[in-house]
C-alpha cells in the first residue's frame, strides 16, 4: 500500500545541509522505495538530487519539510528526519 | 553508469575535483582524472590519456570533461575524436561530476555530453540572487 507522510524537521548542523550531509541524504533516500521531496517554505525539491538540497541553502535551525510517498513513507520521513537534525561534528577541515 | 568519465585537466585540478566528488557521493562510481603539466610532452600526454581512456572503457564510450576549451588537457583530449569513441565537454565543475554519479537513467554518449553541458552551466550562479537574504 501506497502512504504519503510529510513531517517538517529542522537542520542540525552548524554548517547547514551543505554537500556532504546532502550527499548522505540521496545516499539514503536511494535505498527507499518512496519518491522523496524536500520543501523549506514553499519550494519542493526532488529528495534524490544533491544540488537540488543544496538549492534550498538550508541553515542550521532552518524547518525543512520532508515528503514521502510510497511503501516505506513512514520509515523514510523518520530515517531522513533524523539525519537533517544530527548536529553534526564539525571536522577540522571545514565543511563540504 | 556505462559509459566511462575521464577529466582531463591543468595539474591536479581533476583528482582533486574527484577527492571533492567522493567526499560527498561517498559511492561514486569510479571516474579517471589525467594531470597535464608543462614538463610533459604531447606524446606522453597522450599516453597518459589513452592509459584512462583504456581503464574507463565499458564498452559504450568514454565522457571527456576537460577544464577549459583551447588549454592544452582539451586539445590533446580533442586529438583522440575519430580514434575512439568518445566525447569532450569542457568547462568541468564539481555539479557536473555529482550529477554523473549519481545518475540514474542511461543516455547514449551524446546526449549525456549535451545534458550533462546543460547541467553544468545551469548550476553556475550569483549566489545572492538564489539566497536573497539571510535566514538565520
Amino acid at each position: 500500500m501506497s502512504d504519503e507522510v510529510e513531517r517538517e524537521f529542522v537542520v542540525g548542523s552548524p554548517l547547514g545541509m551543505h554537500a556532504r550531509p546532502a550527499g548522505r541524504f540521496v545516499a539514503l533516500v536511494s535505498g527507499f522505495e518512496s519518491e522523496i521531496s524536500v520543501g523549506k517554505n514553499d519550494e519542493w525539491v526532488n529528495g534524490a538530487s544533491v544540488l537540488s538540497i543544496l538549492s534550498l541553502a538550508a541553515a542550521q535551525g532552518t524547518p525543512l519539510r520532508i515528503r514521502a510517498v510510497g511503501t516505506d513513507a513512514e520509515r523514510a520521513v523518520s530515517e531522513l528526519g533524523a539525519l537533517v537534525e544530527a548536529d553534526e561534528e564539525v571536522p577540522s577541515g571545514g565543511g563540504g | 553508469m556505462k559509459i566511462g568519465v575521464v577529466i582531463v585537466t591543468h595539474y591536479e585540478l581533476g583528482e582533486q575535483m574527484l577527492q571533492a566528488l567522493r567526499s560527498i557521493i561517498t559511492d561514486a562510481p569510479e571516474f579517471y582524472a589525467v594531470s597535464i603539466t608543462n614538463q610533459q610532452s604531447v606524446d606522453e600526454m597522450r599516453e597518459a590519456i589513452s592509459k584512462c581512456l583504456d581503464q574507463a572503457e565499458a564498452g559504450h564510450g568514454v565522457l571527456v570533461l576537460t577544464d577549459m576549451f583551447g588549454g592544452t588537457p582539451s586539445n590533446v583530449a580533442l586529438s583522440f575524436l575519430g580514434e575512439r569513441e568518445l566525447e569532450v565537454v569542457t568547462g568541468v565543475n564539481l555539479p557536473m561530476l555529482i550529477k554523473l554519479a549519481t545518475l540514474r537513467n542511461e543516455k547514449s554518449l551524446d546526449d549525456l555530453a549535451s545534458f550533462i553541458r546543460d547541467y553544468g552551466k545551469r548550476n553556475i550562479s550569483v549566489a545572492s540572487e538564489l539566497v536573497p537574504e539571510r535566514d538565520t
